[in-house]
């Protein structure tokens, strides 16, 4: 009886691990991490003790980068991934194929598993780092080391602190949402009534410079204008809802409402149905996606900052791949950012923002 | 009706019944007899299709039948009463009783005026009154057992087996619960009878059956098997006397006090009882005995009143209080109050010792000695005789008579000086029933001060130097040596 | 006559799979074995030491969870408690420049004290310890995001980091010895002293504990107290690993000591589990999440498998319990 269980166990702990060995098979496409050159498992005892024993391999032998995103839940890091891949297929075969591995903690603030994702590139050895860092300085000390073991790490959409990697590649927050707050000033307030801010956290540098970028462009125009402040939203529709209708209670004067991503849009756009004061209040927001689209041309959100997220996934690659050849880069370079209208959205340079975010998006896809 | 042909059941290597024969006819009580692990449970698991016997035949009404499942047993008319309940407080008499037949049919529609009047009638065959409209939850304990015989007639059966049906009942119920039995068997039904307790084999059963060891020991008339011979043929021994000798270890200090004391359903109680004293604390249920002792252990807060222990006055706010002041307390239900049964027999034993500080085993910093600790355990198992592979056994695996010696070798281990016995016997063989007596009478002289409540009154008299009376929360009567059953039960 | 005790010569087997502990550690090997072999990078002294460190926090506070699963409850402040402690210890040190080690202070006091709420609710007054955790989560977080307006505290004194990437010898993170120090520690007062016995019996039948003299609500009580403060720990751990004060991180880490206890062969109904076990438990998991990230998988995978293992050790268990049942 006990020779049954026994054997059970054993079946049970077999299973795992072939059904790991087969998710392996489907797992990993392209060239894989088989170079036995540069396979070193032999556990090393290294002065500090933390350097990685695997050493990167060396080109002609499959590339392997890895992109690490903010969160593994919001569409925004898949148009990354997405264009991450895309240039990982162009240049490929110069390199023996090059393979993108994705992950992301399962919210943006769990900075501490996103430092684990950096450890565990070095272990893996891998030859790139494309990563959008939730906190500008949780993962610095790791991303240094990973440039230390020959890694080639570039930062994307968000600042490190400071910005020891080799390269950053990134919308200027500020300067987005600057000309944003501006737009708006100009085309939709008056100077009159007070403004509020939806932020999905106070952790990232992305959130608080768009915050701090759009404030800027109202006050730039409009000094006395009042702002009633932010409310942190953790990109959470419902909760936004119910943060847009606290506001509101409390400033009935309110005219202008700033959401700083997609999901927090898309929560306030709510809150404002629910309170049916859809006529009174402005709303503007960073990122888009149909529902927003369909929003501008109904006439509810009046402008959307766009950044390039496919862009940055192309682009950075790209930069990867430079390095890994040793060839020099722009330090830091903006991935650019474009400020979309209901008067511009239909012109061709719009709808290849709106592509950036929607793959093959025509402009009937939002009527 | 019945016919068990040559029935053999083994598990792995361990041969549990070994050619079991016999007989029951309709319109008679056969009495199971048999110690714990002597093969009655497994027999009666086979018989309602839980298990399948490795060789042998069943006929029903002279016919072979196979049993895979419970419901082909139930099918082929034969029906089990369980000593424990499965109640639906909140539903109706009339709800529970059709529920348990309905539960492999799905969508059936239950007609309410249908099953009201179909539940009445089962209670009429019972003859029974009873309002099947009211909820079973505002109902005894007691009454939701005949409900769980009307379920199990109200399917018809030719067999009913019933077992243990009498543990939780007061004499009176006990008498109703007889008069059903009876109607049974007039009506033709075949009724298997387990039970501990001999007198009640005595009264009820025609034929008997005695396993041990799981081979028929006697099939035959129940009124030609001579009591003491039926005792010996369970346990394999002579067992001159069931009670001790009694002689009187009784010392003139005092031990507990009560003065005035009580609360709730119990009115200002004196008591008193002495080292080397066995007093018995005699009542039907409800007339608040376990209730005055969970006040004197401080399980429940007491209203009015004061115990003296050894002749101070005390405040006792919780068991563990009462533990500190040598008390110790043998719940009378032992799966909830009194066991940890998920846990190893020496858990169980060592855990008063433990938060007594037992000396030998815990440092006065709470470090366990663990080697001294299993040597206690171990001795207790010995001395007490539980039958376990070893002290990590896990209590619930042990039958229901080890179980009690668990918890009463857990409170001998933490060596108090006062024992208060909640219903000490119950649910257990005759054998374990004797050991636990003697364990009394043993305790007694060795100077202790015990308390025995108990609802069994020959017990009561066979082993307490004296006998307390309570009745409706009052205490009504003091018995000394020499008392009779009749005396008691016409005090309650 | 004496019926001798019957000692069974229980076969090997009995002894080793006989429990779940057991049952873990050869997951945990096979895993380590298995990934070892197939995922370059796993088996190097940079990934151990990565594994120790990554598994630090979410050990300490499996520990704690281990006590509370014991005796029948759950905390579910676990997180609540890390974020807030960060955010204290961070703020009286850049904000009030106070030493480190006042601040630290300071912060496990915060930490205990919300162990005495849920202990004082839990135990004394008898709420559900889920009702009662969720709402100190929720409480906690809340105070934590209101005391900063749910900013950041950075620019911590060095000696922080330093501590949180230092090692003893070049090879043993110092992290890594926290957790290991209290694991040790932990073990000892759960199965060697008197406390870890009263643990066990409240939550395997706290009726009957009292019945045997245990002062039940107070054990109950320092459960939680104790639980309290191996968070702070944790928290001071997760500070010291991220470098800087965040009111939101260890958000949902309570999940995770939940799986890695119940992994380890603890019953959520109490009276069972052990900080071996449990221990093995957050191991696994954390073997496994770094080893498919090593291997290439993406998060989705990792979450999937998981998943699937934590099922695996959980059926696994129950049948050996019922096993265990039914051999009687």
């Amino acid at each position: 009886m006990k020779a049954k269980l026994f054997k059970k166990a054993t079946a049970i702990g077999l299973s795992v691990l072939l059904a790991a060995g087969s998710l392996t098979g489907c797992g990993s496409n392209g060239a894989s991490a088989d170079n036995t050159a540069a396979n070193e498992t032999v556990v090393k005892e290294a002065e500090s003790g933390t350097e990685p024993a695997v050493a990167p391999e060396a080109a002609g032998d499959g590339l392997v980068f890895k992109v690490i995103a903010m969160n593994a839940a919001s569409p925004y890091w898949l148009s990354v991934k997405n264009g991450a891949e895309k240039a990982a297929e162009e240049m490929g075969s110069e390199y023996g194929g090059i393979k993108i591995e994705y992950v992301a903690p399962q919210e943006d603030t769990d900075t501490q598993k996103q430092l684990e994702m950096v450890e565990n590139a070095i272990s893996q050895g891998v030859d790139g780092i494309l990563i959008a860092p939730c906190s500008p300085t949780v993962p610095h000390d790791a991303i240094v080391e990973a440039i230390d073991a020959g890694i080639k790490v570039i930062v994307i959409d968000q600042y490190l602190d400071p910005m020891d990697a080799n390269g950053f590649f990134g919308t200027n927050g500020v300067n987005m949402c600057t000309e944003l707050g501006e737009y708006i000033a100009d085309n939709h307030l008056d100077g009159s009534g007070s403004y509020a801010e939806m932020v999905f956290n106070m952790t990232s540098l992305a959130s608080i410079d768009r915050y701090n970028g759009f404030i800027a462009g109202i006050t730039g125009i409009y000094p006395d204008m009042k702002d009633v402040g932010y409310q942190i939203t953790e990109s959470d529709i419902n909760k936004t809802t119910s943060l847009v209708a606290n506001v509101y209670q409390a400033n009935p004067d309110l005219k202008c409402i700033f959401a700083n991503n997609d999901r927090t849009a898309l929560g306030v756009l709510n809150g404002i149905k629910e309170l049916g004061i859809e006529g009174q209040i402005t709303v503007c927001a960073v990122d888009c996606n149909l529902d927003l689209l369909k929003a501008m041309r109904e006439g509810t959100i009046a402008a959307l900052s766009l950044q390039m997220p496919y862009n940055q996934g192309y682009e950075g690659t790209k930069k990867l791949i430079s390095l890994v050849n040793g060839e020099e880069i722009e330090k830091e370079s903006d991935s650019g950012s474009f400020l979309l209208t209901p008067d511009n959205m239909d012109t061709d340079e719009a709808v290849a923002a709106i592509q950036q975010y929607i793959d093959g998006y025509k402009p009937e896809d939002s009527q | 009706m019945l016919e068990f042909i040559n029935i053999s059941k083994s598990f792995f290597k361990n041969k549990v019944l070994d050619g079991i024969s016999f007989k029951a006819e309709s319109g008679e009580i056969l009495a199971l007899a048999g110690q714990n692990g002597a093969g009655k449970s497994t027999l009666m698991k086979i018989l309602t299709g839980i298990y399948q016997a490795d060789g042998g035949q069943i006929l029903i009404d002279g016919k072979e039948v196979h049993f895979t499942s419970v419901s082909d047993a139930d099918a082929a008319g034969v029906g089990i009463v369980y000593q424990e309940l499965s109640v639906i407080p909140h539903l109706t008499v009339a709800e529970n009783v059709v529920l348990s037949q309905n539960v492999n049919r799905r969508f059936h529609y239950l007609n309410k005026k249908k099953e009201i009047a179909q539940t009445e009638e089962v209670f009429r065959r019972l003859g029974v009154e009873i309002d099947v409209t009211r909820p079973l939850g505002e109902y005894t304990a007691s009454t939701q057992q005949l409900v769980e015989i009307a379920k199990s007639i109200y399917k018809n059966p030719k067999l009913v087996i019933f077992d243990e049906p009498t543990t939780s009942l007061t004499n009176k119920e006990r008498e109703k619960l007889f008069e059903v039995m009876d109607a049974m068997r007039k009506e033709g039904m075949t009724i298997l009878f387990i039970t501990h307790y001999l007198e009640e084999m005595y009264r009820m059963a025609d034929k008997c059956v005695v396993l041990r060891d799981g081979r028929v020991q006697y099939y035959g008339a129940m009124n030609q098997l001579d009591k003491g011979e039926l005792v010996n043929l369970m346990i394999g021994q002579r067992l001159d006397a069931f009670y001790p000798k009694i002689e009187s270890y009784v010392t003139e200090k005092t031990a507990v006090e009560l003065s005035g004391f009580g609360g709730g359903i119990v009115a200002p109680c004196d008591l008193k009882i002495n080292y080397g004293e066995v007093v018995g604390l005699a009542g039907l249920v409800g007339a608040g005995r376990t209730e005055l002792v969970w006040m004197m252990i401080g399980h429940t807060k007491h209203s009015y009143g004061s115990i003296k222990i050894d002749g101070r006055d005390v405040t006792i706010k919780d068991p563990g209080d009462a533990l500190d002041l040598g008390i110790a307390y043998i719940n009378e239900d032992r799966k909830n109050g009194g066991l940890h049964t998920g846990m190893g027999i020496g858990f169980n034993i060592l855990l008063p010792s433990i938060v007594k500080n037992r000396a030998d085993i815990v440092s006065s910093t709470g470090y366990i000695n663990d080697k001294e600790a299993r040597r206690v355990s171990d001795e207790m198992i010995v001395s007490l005789e539980v039958k376990c592979v070893d002290a990590d056994q896990k209590v619930m695996t042990l039958s229901g008579g080890n179980q009690q010696k668990v918890s009463i070798a857990k409170w001998i281990a933490a060596d108090p000086q006062i024992y208060i016995f909640d219903e000490p016997t119950k649910g257990i063989d005759v054998l374990t029933k004797s050991r636990v007596y003697d364990i009394i009478r043993g305790l007694a002289k060795d100077g202790k001060a015990v308390l025995v409540i108990s609802s069994y009154t020959p017990e009561l008299i066979g082993v307490c130097d004296r006998v307390e009376v309570m009745s409706k929360g009052k205490i009504v009567a003091s018995f000394g040596q020499g008392v009779t059953e009749n005396d008691i039960l016409l005090v309650q | 006559m004496n019926t001798p005790v019957v000692k069974e010569k229980g076969s090997m087997f009995k002894k080793v799979l006989g429990n779940q502990i057991s049952v873990v550690f050869f997951i945990l090997i096979a895993l380590i074995i298995f990934f070892s072999v197939g995922a370059k990078g796993f088996f190097s002294a940079y990934n151990l030491k990565s594994l120790l460190q990554q598994t630090a926090v979410i050990g300490i506070i499996t520990v704690a969870q281990t006590f509370v699963i014991i005796t029948s409850g759950i905390d579910l402040s676990q997180g609540a408690i890390i974020g807030l402690t960060t955010l204290i210890a961070s703020g009286m040190m850049v904000d009030l420049g106070l030493p480190i080690g006042v601040a630290v202070l300071a912060a496990l006091l915060a930490a205990v004290l919300v162990g005495v709420v849920n202990g004082f609710f839990v135990a004394h007054v008898g709420l559900p310890a889920f009702i009662t955790t969720l709402g100190t989560q929720y409480i906690i977080r809340s105070i934590a995001l209101l005391a900063k307006g749910g900013n950041d505290i950075y620019n911590l004194p060095p000696e922080i980091s330093n501590f949180g990437r230092g090692t003893i010898g070049g090879v043993f993170p110092n992290l890594a010895i926290i957790m290991i120090v209290i694991v040790v520690i932990m073990h000892l007062i759960l199965k060697k002293f008197s406390f870890g016995r009263y643990v066990y019996a409240c939550g395997s039948n706290v009726t009957a504990a009292r019945f045997s003299g245990v002062k039940t609500k107070k054990a109950i009580f320092l459960v939680y107290v104790l639980a309290g403060f191996l968070c702070g720990i944790a928290g001071i751990v997760m500070m010291c690993r991220i470098n800087a004060g965040i009111a939101v991180c260890g958000d949902g880490y309570e999940m995770n000591s939940i799986c890695a206890v119940v992994i380890g062969g603890g019953s959520l109904f109490g009276g069972e589990g052990s900080i071996s076990g449990a221990l093995i438990g957050a191991f696994i998991m954390s073997v496994l999440s770094t080893g498919l990230q090593i291997m290439g998988f993406s998060t989705y995978w990792q979450q999937l498998i998981t998943g699937i293992v934590l099922i695996l050790a959980v059926m696994v268990d129950t049948i050996r319990r019922r096993r265990s049942q039914g051999m009687e």
